[in-house]
Parts: structure tokens; C-alpha cells; sequence
């Protein structure tokens, strides 16, 4: 069993340590944040009732780790020259790197530091069963619950392993192809870098993914796929654009979905009516919405109109709880409660059984 | 369309046609002139175009009679989430006391507010502070620490110290520091000093040494600071010319007493603030003890600049027409133009708040000397109703929320008023006598509503020429 350290952790990572069986043969001993990030001394309890606090203390807790897991969250940079320290400071310990921070334009740069036997590839090698041809799409037979989200940080990877703990606690081999670029775990496999990489045309892209789930669906065999889509659906306006839902776009068309479920933030105005919503998803990407998991976040509005920038604001999970039991709609959950989950679980397993 | 149709709008009549400005929709639409001719006064029945014509607008959603029904601040709900992850900014009041003895200064004597000091801040308090912004900034895109005084320079130790304080607390996070400064305490120590840790500064210039020694003396003396100041920024501008391009920038303050132009033609043609970016404001009598007098020549020039402004947005002048102390008076036009041109809203929520309040504590946290909370530097620091706690115990976010809602002392006038979205007053214009009263806040409300309908007009008519908002940006 290796002893993982994640860093920088953030709140985007906490659906890791809640679910920590999906780690494998890693088991969690620290979680370090930079000071300056503001989570030191945060409680972070995991599905067995362990307790993680998080420490801004990297050199104090690379001794009880045997591996870092580097890992990024687009919503917080850290300094360049400060991930070089941290990774030659394991490095020069002789721990174990797991490198996860695909998206860093000085990726390749910081994977040269790490000596070949301490680097780990979480990248499934998958076995070609199949001699797939390069100019097709396949049919994916597996029912396919897909996760979407109308901002970034609306609870996306969290509900995408709710549902799946859910849907295997209920006896169904679920099997996640995450939103993000994670690597890949037990039962978790990250979202390919070619669909990020825009050196990549937009049909390559697609039939590429295509055959990437259809690999999964037949080495796993699960019994429903749960496909995450990265970033946000849909635009919100000329300068909040989220690439104008370019990914959902062509994942829509790699993958069939057989229900969605949209992941908004917290709104206070909100009554419960998404058919607007849904008519657009069914439009745009042919995704029939399940339901809706409202997030703890907020959007900053005063941020938004002093300088256009959209930007959220993370809000206590009792201030939703209140207002998905207002609405008192069956497809509205919060997906983080226990309710919530079970709720949209058994509405999802009503819809993929029909 | 029966007797008692109120549609919530407020009509424009500019040169280029009528307009409805529809308070629900958020939207400023043009009107036949019937039709604006019947909204004005409403007593006789429409003729049948008109009302064609009303029935079309009501359709579109247009012309609903709907007020926000109870007053609370959409942040009200998670205010404590806010307090708790959002915050900025973080201002540290390091000194009460200046070198200089400005009158129109807020701590001159002449406002209600403390007076010059010679206390300072001490590095524990600092350090308490910077703590806390540091542990209640987690979802904040801005990272900002403001020094503040009196003058801050005259406590340049202590600023020296904060920075490395927070430069080693605030690990995984980019700093950025600024400070405002007479500049008179400038020297080549410090310049090195700034540069190396990239403070934005804004340095107190007035205009040409006869304007500028007209307020800005040295304390306990007649002797103007504009010789000692200029020379400072001229050494630094030749000795880190990129760093002063792209960090210093100047704030005038600007007395209504006397004329403008003398102010415009010195930020416009003299070298060493050519090209720098000048804020101005007309000196600020909100706490002041006496109101502002201005004198009818400056009227008449202040006019005449911010007109030749709008001319220049239009492009009916050039940049280079407009005096760079004028440049940024086109603030409350392009806030106009965001409004106008962000999507429509359907009608106004049941619960709401006007515009006006900033989040006391969220945005920006100004910290005294000895460690009191405030929203802002710029509110009266001997109000009991400003203090919204201590370094030691955090927010009182009890009185915190009374200040997010100050809507509610005048909960009716500002439910029913058309400038609703468009107020710009916060608790500050309410306070008396360290508590919230209802009538000085009121005694607001006409000169906003002018601003206001001002404004919309402005924009509409450069709308009309042709101009956008979103171009312009």
C-alpha cells in the first residue's frame, strides 16, 4: 500500500478522500495545501469516518507519505516556481510521483525533474480487443448517465462519484470516465488528454473518444457508464463564454446519453423550473436531463457586474438543503446529502430501466 | 388599460425621440410619442394605436406594475459564506498621522471623523489581520493589501515588515500591495524597495504648484509640498521609467471653488505625468462639516470638460482633444452602458435591494490602528455604527447586515423609487451622529434620482450616435 500525499489539495479534491477506495493500493496520509490558499486546519472526513486535517506543512508531511500525488484545480494557480520546490523537495526525498497537471503549459518541464524510477503513469494501459477503424464512431451499448455542469465548480466530480458509490452500493457495476484529467483510478478512468489538446481536429477528437469508451465498455463491462463533461455547457454571456460548450458538444457526439444530470449553483430565485433548461440540453447536445443537483456555490454578482468575470462564491450545503426542500421537486436534488443521492439514484435507475 | 394601470417606469425625453425606461425589465426602450404623451399623465383613455401599441409592449413584458415586496439583500442568505471565503482586499490603516495638513482632508478637522494622530499600528495587530484575510479569502480571485493612513510612508518599517509577513504566510498566492502617498517621503530607499515588490502607487497630485499649495501644506507650516513632491516622482520616473508607467498613477482632488482649467492644461501638457493615468474627484463632503462651494466658472468649465468627453466617445474629438484629468469621468456612463446591455431581466424579485451597499467586510476590509473593522477607509472611523468589529473577535455580523440592508430605514421610498437599481448611496450617506437616519438618507434620494436620469440620458443619446458600451471596454 502506498501512503499518498496530495498537493496542492483544494476542495476540488476532496471527492478522492470521501471515496478513497477508488484510490486502489493508495491510501491517503496527507493532504497539504499552500498557506496561502486558506484550507490549513480544515476537517476532511472520508467514507470509513477517518479524519484528514489539512496541513500548509509540506516537508513536516512528506514523512508519513511514501508518494505525492501533484495535482491541479483550475480555479487556483500556484506560482510555478513554488510546484518546482515541492516536486524537487519529494524528488530529492525519494518519494514516489504521481504527476496529474496535464493542463500546466510547463508540464513536460517539471515531468523532466522527476527521475524515471520514482515517476508513476496512472494511465490505464486499456487492451485493444478490437481493431476499431480510424474514420468510425461505434455504438456504445452501455446505458449512459452523464454529468454536466452550467459553471465550473458546481460540484461536478463530487456527483459523478456519489452517483457511482450509489449505483455500486445498489449492485450495478458502474464505471466513471471522470470530467477531469486525474489519471485513472479503480473504476475511474480520467478524461483522455486529447480532448483537451487542440492540436487535435474536432472529428479525430470525437471518434478518438468514441473508441476510448467503447475500449472501457468492453475491458469493463459495467452495467452503466457515467460520463462526466469538463468545464460548462453552455455560455454565459460574450466574456464568460466556457468555449461555448465546445467539449459538451463533441462528446455528445462520441457518446450517446441516456440521462443528464446538471449541475447549477445555488440560486435564490430559483422555483424548480429547469424546462427551458432541459429543452436546451435536448436541442444542443441531444442530453435528456434527469434532474438538477443545485451546488453550494453562489455566484459573486457584484464581482460579475464590477468587472464582468464570473466567478462563485462557496455557500453553507443547509442554505441549499433548505432550498431543495422548498422547491420540493423530485428531479431537484442535492446530491451531496444522503436524501439527495438516494433520490436521484433511484430516479436515474427508473429512467435507465425503462 | 384601467384607471389603475402604474406601470413601475420612468419616462426620457431626449433630443433623439422618447424613451420608457421599463424599471421590472431593466430596459430602456423608444416610444412613439402618443404613446409616451399617454404614459405621462394616464388620465384619458388611450386612442387605439396607443393602446395597440401598449397591449404589444405589455405582451413583451413590458410595463409591469410589479415593486420588490420585501427589502433584504439577495447576499443576506449566506452572508456568513461570504464573510468567511470572499474577502479581497485588505486595507491596514499603519498610521493616524501625516507630514501634511490638507483642510479638505478627511482627518483635517473639518468632517466628522477622527483628526491626525500620531498613533500607529502595531506589527501584532498587522500580523492579526493579515492572518485573517488570509484565512477568509479562499474563494476570492483578488489578493490585495492596501496601506493606509494619515501618510504611510511614515511607516515604512512597519509596511516593510507586513510585506514579508504576509509574503511568507500567504504562500501559493500572488500579493499584490498599493498604497496612496503625499510623496513627499519618497526617496531612493524606498523607490528601490517598491519596485522590487511591484506596489501599485497612487500619489496625491493636485495640479501645478499653485493649485497644489493652495490645500497640500506641511503641517504646522504655510509651505506647499508640490517642489518636494514633484521632485521625488520626477527621480523616480527617470530611474525606473517601465516600473512608473505601469504602477504609479496620480488621484486630484479637485476644489469646486475655483476654476478647472489651470488643472486640465498642467495634466495635459506637463512632461512628468504625461502619459499617466489620473484619477480626479471633486473634494468629497459627505462627513464634511461644511458643503462644498462651487464656484460658477468651474460649473461652467467642469461641464464643458465632461461634455467634450462624451464628444470624444462619439468621435467627435480625439483622445488627445480630452485632458487626461477627464478621461475618467466617463465612469458612470459605462456602468449605464453594463446595465443596458447586459441580458434583460423578466420583472423584480418579490425580495431585493436597491443598488448602493457594497458587502460590508467582503470586498475590501479596512482595519484601523487599533484593530477596528470597518467596510471601508473611506466611512467616518468615530461611528459606532461603521465599526463592524475587532481584529480580535472578527465581525459583528449582526451590525454587518444592518449595513448590507440599510435599504430597510427607508424600505418604502426605495421600493417605490425608479432609480431602484441605479442608487449609489450606502450606509455612509445615512449616518448621523454614529447612528442610521432615516431622514439624512432620504435627503438623498432627489439628487440620485437627477444622477440617474442624467446618466440614462447621456448614454441614450450616445447610444443614439452610435456608440457601445461593449466596444468600448
Amino acid at each position: 500500500m502506498e501512503k499518498l500525499m496530495v498537493y496542492p489539495y483544494s476542495k476540488a479534491y476532496e471527492p478522492y478522500v470521501s471515496n478513497a477506495e477508488v484510490l486502489g493500493e493508495y491510501m491517503v496520509t496527507a493532504l497539504v495545501s499552500p498557506r496561502g490558499w486558506g484550507y490549513e486546519g480544515d476537517i476532511i472526513v472520508d467514507g470509513q469516518g477517518n479524519r484528514y486535517m489539512v496541513s500548509a506543512d509540506f516537508t513536516e508531511k512528506l514523512d508519513d507519505c511514501t508518494c505525492v500525488w501533484f495535482v491541479a484545480d483550475d480555479r487556483r494557480k500556484i506560482p510555478k516556481e513554488l510546484l518546482r520546490e515541492k516536486l524537487q523537495e519529494a524528488v530529492k526525498h525519494g518519494k514516489k510521483i504521481l504527476y496529474t497537471r496535464y493542463g500546466d503549459d510547463y508540464c513536460e518541464e517539471m515531468k523532466q525533474l522527476i527521475p524515471t524510477e520514482l515517476y508513476i503513469e496512472k494511465k490505464m494501459k486499456l487492451e485493444t480487443v478490437l481493431n476499431l477503424s480510424k474514420d468510425r464512431t461505434y455504438n456504445i451499448d452501455t446505458p449512459i448517465i452523464v454529468v454536466a455542469g452550467l459553471g465550473q465548480d458546481t460540484d461536478k466530480l463530487a456527483v459523478q462519484f456519489i452517483l457511482m458509490q450509489k449505483l455500486r452500493g445498489k449492485g450495478y457495476t458502474a464505471i466513471l470516465i471522470s470530467s477531469r484529467q486525474d489519471g485513472d483510478w479503480k473504476g475511474v478512468y480520467g478524461m483522455p488528454e486529447f480532448v483537451f489538446d487542440h492540436s487535435v481536429g474536432e472529428t479525430e477528437k470525437i471518434i478518438k473518444l468514441n473508441h476510448y469508451v467503447k475500449q472501457i465498455e468492453i475491458s469493463e463491462k459495467p452495467d452503466v457508464l457515467l460520463v462526466g463533461v469538463p468545464g460548462a455547457v453552455l455560455p454565459l454571456d460574450g466574456i464568460n463564454h466556457n468555449e461555448f460548450g465546445i467539449l459538451a458538444y463533441e462528446i455528445s457526439f462520441a457518446v450517446p446519453c441516456d440521462a443528464a444530470v446538471i449541475c447549477m449553483p445555488y440560486q435564490s430565485l430559483f422555483n424548480g423550473d429547469y424546462s427551458q433548461l432541459a429543452e436546451d440540453m435536448q436541442k444542443r447536445f441531444g442530453f435528456s436531463v434527469a434532474g438538477i443537483h443545485m451546488a453550494a456555490v453562489v455566484q459573486d454578482a457584484q464581482e460579475f457586474y464590477a468587472e464582468r468575470k464570473l466567478s462563485y462564491v462557496s455557500i453553507e450545503q443547509k442554505v441549499v438543503d433548505r432550498k431543495v426542500s422548498e422547491i420540493c421537486d423530485d428531479s431537484v436534488w442535492n446530491i451531496r446529502s444522503e436524501r439527495g443521492a438516494e433520490k436521484a439514484v433511484s430516479q436515474l435507475i427508473d429512467i435507465l430501466s425503462d | 388599460m384601467g384607471e389603475k394601470f402604474q406601470p413601475f417606469i420612468h419616462l426620457l425625453d431626449i433630443p433623439y425621440g422618447k424613451y420608457v425606461f421599463d424599471v421590472n425589465k431593466s430596459s430602456a426602450i423608444k416610444v412613439p410619442d402618443a404613446v409616451y404623451a399617454y404614459l405621462k399623465d394616464m388620465t384619458n383613455e388611450p386612442d387605439a394605436e396607443v393602446r395597440e401599441y401598449l397591449e404589444d409592449l405589455r405582451a413583451r413584458g413590458y410595463l409591469k406594475e410589479k415593486h420588490v415586496k420585501v427589502s433584504e439583500h439577495p447576499v443576506t442568505e449566506y452572508y456568513h459564506s461570504f464573510l468567511k471565503n470572499n474577502l479581497g482586499q485588505l486595507t491596514l490603516q499603519v498610521t493616524q498621522g501625516c507630514n501634511l495638513k490638507c483642510e479638505y482632508c478627511a482627518y483635517s478637522g473639518n468632517y466628522f471623523n477622527r483628526e491626525h494622530t500620531n498613533k500607529a499600528m502595531s506589527f501584532e495587530t498587522a500580523k492579526k489581520a493579515i492572518d485573517y484575510f488570509i484565512s477568509h479569502a479562499r474563494d476570492s480571485s483578488h489578493f490585495a493589501i492596501s496601506f493606509y493612513g494619515g501618510e504611510p510612508l511614515l511607516e515604512f518599517g512597519l509596511i516593510k515588515q507586513c510585506v514579508a509577513y504576509a509574503d511568507s504566510r500567504a504562500e501559493g498566492r500572488e500579493v499584490s500591495y498599493n498604497f496612496t502617498t503625499n510623496g513627499t517621503l519618497l526617496t531612493e530607499e524606498k523607490y528601490d524597495y517598491l519596485v522590487e515588490h511591484n506596489f501599485a502607487v497612487l500619489v496625491s497630485l493636485d495640479g501645478p504648484q499653485e493649485v497644489h499649495d493652495r490645500h497640500r501644506i506641511f503641517a504646522g507650516s504655510t509651505v506647499g509640498s508640490f517642489q518636494k513632491m514633484s521632485d521625488n516622482v520626477k527621480m523616480l520616473r527617470r530611474k525606473y521609467p517601465n516600473y512608473f508607467a505601469e504602477m504609479v498613477s496620480f488621484n486630484t482632488v479637485i476644489d469646486p471653488a475655483y476654476p478647472i482649467k489651470a488643472i486640465c492644461d498642467f495634466t495635459d501638457t506637463d512632461e512628468w505625468i504625461s502619459g499617466s493615468n489620473i484619477l480626479s474627484t471633486v473634494i468629497n463632503d459627505v462627513q464634511a462639516k461644511e458643503k462644498n462651494h462651487y464656484s460658477e466658472t468651474f460649473l461652467e468649465e467642469y461641464e464643458y470638460e465632461k461634455f467634450k468627453v462624451l464628444l470624444w466617445k462619439v468621435g467627435r474629438l480625439e483622445k488627445k482633444d480630452i485632458s487626461p484629468l477627464m478621461r475618467k469621468h466617463f465612469t458612470g456612463i459605462k456602468q449605464m452602458a453594463a446595465f443596458f446591455e447586459r441580458t434583460e431581466q423578466n420583472e423584480l424579485p418579490d425580495k431585493g435591494h436597491r443598488g448602493g451597499p457594497c458587502i460590508p467586510g467582503v470586498r475590501k476590509l479596512f482595519v484601523d490602528v487599533d484593530g477596528r473593522l470597518f467596510p471601508c477607509e473611506r466611512v467616518s472611523e468615530t461611528s459606532e455604527v461603521a465599526c463592524i468589529g475587532h481584529i480580535d473577535s472578527g465581525i459583528d455580523e449582526k451590525k454587518a447586515l444592518q449595513l448590507l440592508n440599510i435599504e430597510r430605514i427607508t424600505s418604502e421610498e426605495c421600493r417605490n423609487c425608479w432609480a431602484y437599481a441605479m442608487c449609489s448611496t450606502c450606509f455612509m450617506y445615512a449616518e448621523d451622529k454614529g447612528k442610521l437616519s432615516r431622514d439624512k438618507q432620504l435627503m438623498e434620494c432627489q439628487s440620485n434620482r437627477m444622477q440617474a436620469d442624467k446618466q440614462i440620458k447621456d448614454y441614450l443619446v450616445l447610444r443614439e450616435l452610435g456608440y457601445s458600451g461593449e466596444l468600448d471596454s
